[in-house]
């Protein structure tokens, strides 16, 4: 069709558009008027509502910020650190501006988060959620005042951290205003938020090797950096990445301050739990990274053309990366297999293998490996269903499963059992799926991608998928945490309704666990309190990453809109005697 | 004038405005409602964000557009506002753009992404302009002309395999969370 029909077309779509606003055009004015009044006072009321319970909160003990005992000694010891910061600087920094050496930050005391930042319209309007009925051992609760962020890891038990994007605007590519780092002492009850060094863009998510040492990758300034912190957040290190090999997009951090990354020139992927820059079906051309916290980099080129996307070192030599082929991922029915790189000996050398066909490792998978035999990983397998049987009336000339067409490859046996069940759930989901009611919908070509996860218990060299719960219709998976060999837990959401009193169906998180190596998983469920608003943006989204650094702790992140008023944080406590 | 006065004086100005985005969208006069409380609630708590003149009306289809996607996320992938938005019906083979009954075209709507969907109907329903698409998305002008090219270029081929008019429809597209959820800041 050529651009002058395409400008036809649109204006075609402006008859459609004009038609609707003929029907709403016999709304009188003073009707318009009435309903607009009534949208201004509820808007005006929960908006007063809100702020009212802010104020006559009490606040807590520990969100009470010390005052300095010493504003005076405090100020004249921050212009000295200016000067000598800025003869630093000068020592270091080019010409241009760029680094050419490390740098580090002053300390910081850090500033309790309170509930006005986070959690306090949660708690107020919605009181503590508990997430109970869990089909495993312990109990899932909500913590109302947590970090904003979204990529949670908890290097052990007590010690949680996180890293957040500050932005002008609640919306996409909004200008980048600044970068909290959240440190929790107490497995992510209470967080402290610190700054991260200021024009520090990150690449990678935070990755914690033990229970003070943090680091992430990113640019400064423009140039690809790695930020580390000793001391959990209180200063931090700014070391520049060796040049020729573009910006770190996952990283990998091990007790002992060594990481490995994933660095790529087509870069960056941003730091949120769905990396966004770097397109899918791109090869990535990745190059691993080890570094000791940036004071040393040693670097090895994967093949040219490869598309690994995830790195998990469990040691300063034991390292797993997995990407897709990007040569042959370009269709939703592709069924290409997917690549294996495995390494014992710090990065130096790299034995390839492939993942079973029609699972497909992309930018958004979570690897975690809970030793350098036992590794998990989320990915996604096309599944084909039926629609609904209203949808056939659309005539629409892909509606049936048959059509849809295979890019490449046929799954695996293994995956396509997986595939089987996965489409018998939704196809009898759809079945009694009814035009105007809850979860009816047509899609064409009628197949989804659904979260999968795969294991091996070899190091990599075989994988088999694994059949989630009957309960999650079509999960999508965000997080994953394997903190033992039989023990993992996957988080993200879900299109099933839940139990929500009002009859909701915002709220779709979704928690599974093994605690069998992945052979049985069984789902979290949530019972949501009376009071419970209908319509809650913060928990629309379900559940963001997961960290369990042992197996009877986890923390998560809820997620929401950018411009949601909080976001939930989950953590679970199993007593000793019940693990 | 103190805060809650601008704020009143914003929502006056702006309550046609986004009530009509959201009929276009589909929603019936309660949900557009809805759709604006909650906008604005949004707003009350950024109101030191909102930019003066005519950005503003901008600011608020990205607030009411990031509210929208959230609603749409929480069902299913195709969902049920989608096909209320768009019902369609039967169609005929036919040929010529002309030709093409509302309703065909309504169906190759709905048959795209929600971002495609929205990209044109900002341009043809509330009748910005690419470079506003841009604000009101969050991307530039020259991304937002890029969405909007795609766009047209993905309903027309989709209307064109619909009409059995020369080209097949190629398959999908790779099927990203980008399709279907807003990126969470991070």
């Amino acid at each position: 069709m050529s651009d002058q029909l395409q400008d036809e077309l649109l204006k075609r779509v402006r008859d459609i558009v004009n038609l609707v606003d003929m029907d709403t055009a016999n709304d009188s004015s003073e009707v318009e008027s009435l309903r607009a009044l009534g949208v201004i006072a509820r808007v005006m009321a929960n908006v007063q509502r809100e702020e009212a319970s802010r104020r006559t909160m009490k606040r807590p003990n520990w969100q009470t910020v010390r005052r300095p005992r010493g504003r005076v000694v405090a100020t004249v010891s921050v212009a000295i650190a200016l000067v000598l910061l800025a003869g630093v600087l000068v020592s270091i920094m080019g010409d241009n501006g760029r680094l050419n050496s490390p740098i580090t930050t002053s300390w910081q005391s850090g500033k309790a988060l309170n509930a006005k930042q986070a959690g306090a319209t949660v708690l107020s309007r919605h009181g503590t959620w508990m997430l109970a009925d869990n089909s495993l051992s312990g109990t899932w609760q909500q913590v109302p005042v947590g970090p904003p962020g979204t990529g949670v890891t908890c290097p052990t038990a007590s010690a949680c951290y996180e890293m957040e994007k500050i932005t002008a605007a609640p919306v996409e590519n909004s200008p980048l205003l600044s970068v909290s780092f959240y440190a929790s002492t107490d497995g992510g009850v209470i967080w402290t938020q610190f700054t991260m060094p200021n024009g520090f863009s990150p690449t990678t998510l935070l990755s914690c090797g033990s229970g003070s040492d943090c680091d992430a990758g990113g640019t400064y300034n423009g140039q690809s950096v790695l930020v580390s912190t000793t001391n959990a957040g209180h200063s931090f290190n700014v070391a520049p990445l060796p040049s020729a090999v573009g910006t770190l997009f996952s990283l990998s951090c091990t007790s002992g301050q060594i990481c490995g990354g994933l660095t790529s020139e087509k870069g960056p992927i941003s730091a949120k739990y769905h990396p966004d820059s770097l397109e899918f079906s791109q090869a990535t051309d990745a190059t691993f990274l080890l570094t000791n916290d940036g004071s040393t980099f040693t670097s090895t080129a994967f093949a040219s053309g490869n598309s690994l996307w995830t790195l998990e070192c469990t040691s300063s030599t034991d390292c797993v990366a997995l990407g897709d082929q990007a040569s042959q991922s370009a269709g939703t029915t592709d069924w290409a297999e997917g690549i294996v790189e495995t390494s014992h000996d710090g990065g130096s050398t790299w034995t390839s293998a492939t993942l079973p066909s029609g699972f497909t490792v992309s930018p958004r998978s979570v690897l975690s490996c809970a030793d350098d035999l036992h590794c998990s990983v989320s990915g996604q397998i096309s599944v084909p269903f039926d629609n609904p049987p209203a949808c056939a009336t659309m005539n629409h000339p892909s509606n049936a499963p048959t059509s849809i067409p295979v890019t490449s490859g046929v799954p695996s046996a293994a995956v396509a059992a997986i595939v089987q069940f996965e489409s018998s759930l939704i196809t009898s989901a759809n079945l009694q799926a009814k035009p105007n009611t809850e979860g009816f919908g047509c899609s064409w070509p009628p197949v989804d991608p659904v979260s999968d996860i795969m294991s091996t218990s070899d190091g990599g060299t075989t994988w088999t998928p694994e059949q989630l719960p009957s309960s999650v219709e079509a999960p999508v998976l965000n997080g994953l945490s394997c903190p033992s060999d039989n023990d993992c837990w996957a988080s993200g959401y879900d299109e099933t309704v839940q139990r929500v009193p009002g009859g909701s169906d915002s709220i779709e998180s979704v928690l599974l666990g093994t605690t069998d190596g992945g052979a049985t998983w069984s789902t979290v469920t949530f019972n949501v309190p009376p009071g419970t608003p209908s319509s809650e943006s913060a928990f629309g989204d379900g559940i963001g990453r997961i960290s369990c650094p042992t197996t009877n702790v986890c923390a998560a992140n809820g997620v929401g809109m950018a411009d949601a008023a909080s976001l939930p944080f989950y953590r679970l406590a199993i007593p000793n005697s019940a693990s | 004038m103190d805060k809650e006065s601008r704020f009143r004086a914003l929502f006056s100005e702006n309550y046609r405005q986004l009530a009509r985005y959201g009929r276009h969208r589909g929603l019936n006069a309660e949900e557009a409602d809805d759709l604006i409380a909650n906008t604005f609630e949004v707003v009350w708590r950024r109101f030191e964000s909102v930019p003066d003149g005519d950005g503003a009306v901008l600011w608020l289809y990205g607030i009411a557009f990031n509210q929208l996607r959230n609603l749409r996320r929480s069902k299913r992938r195709q969902t049920r506002l989608a096909a209320r938005i768009l019902p369609v019906t039967s169609m005929s083979d036919q040929s010529e753009l002309s030709d093409i009954p509302l309703e065909a075209i309504r169906a190759a709507l709905q048959a795209l992404s929600f971002d495609d969907r929205e990209v044109i109907l900002l341009v043809a329903g509330e009748g910005l302009s690419a470079d506003e698409v841009g604000v009101v998305l969050g991307c530039g002008g020259a991304t937002a002309r890029s969405r909007l090219h795609r766009a047209r270029k993905r309903l027309a081929t989709i209307l064109e395999e619909d009409h059995k008019v020369q080209r097949p429809r190629p398959f999908g597209h790779v099927p990203n969370e980008d399709d279907e959820t807003t990126e969470v800041s991070g």
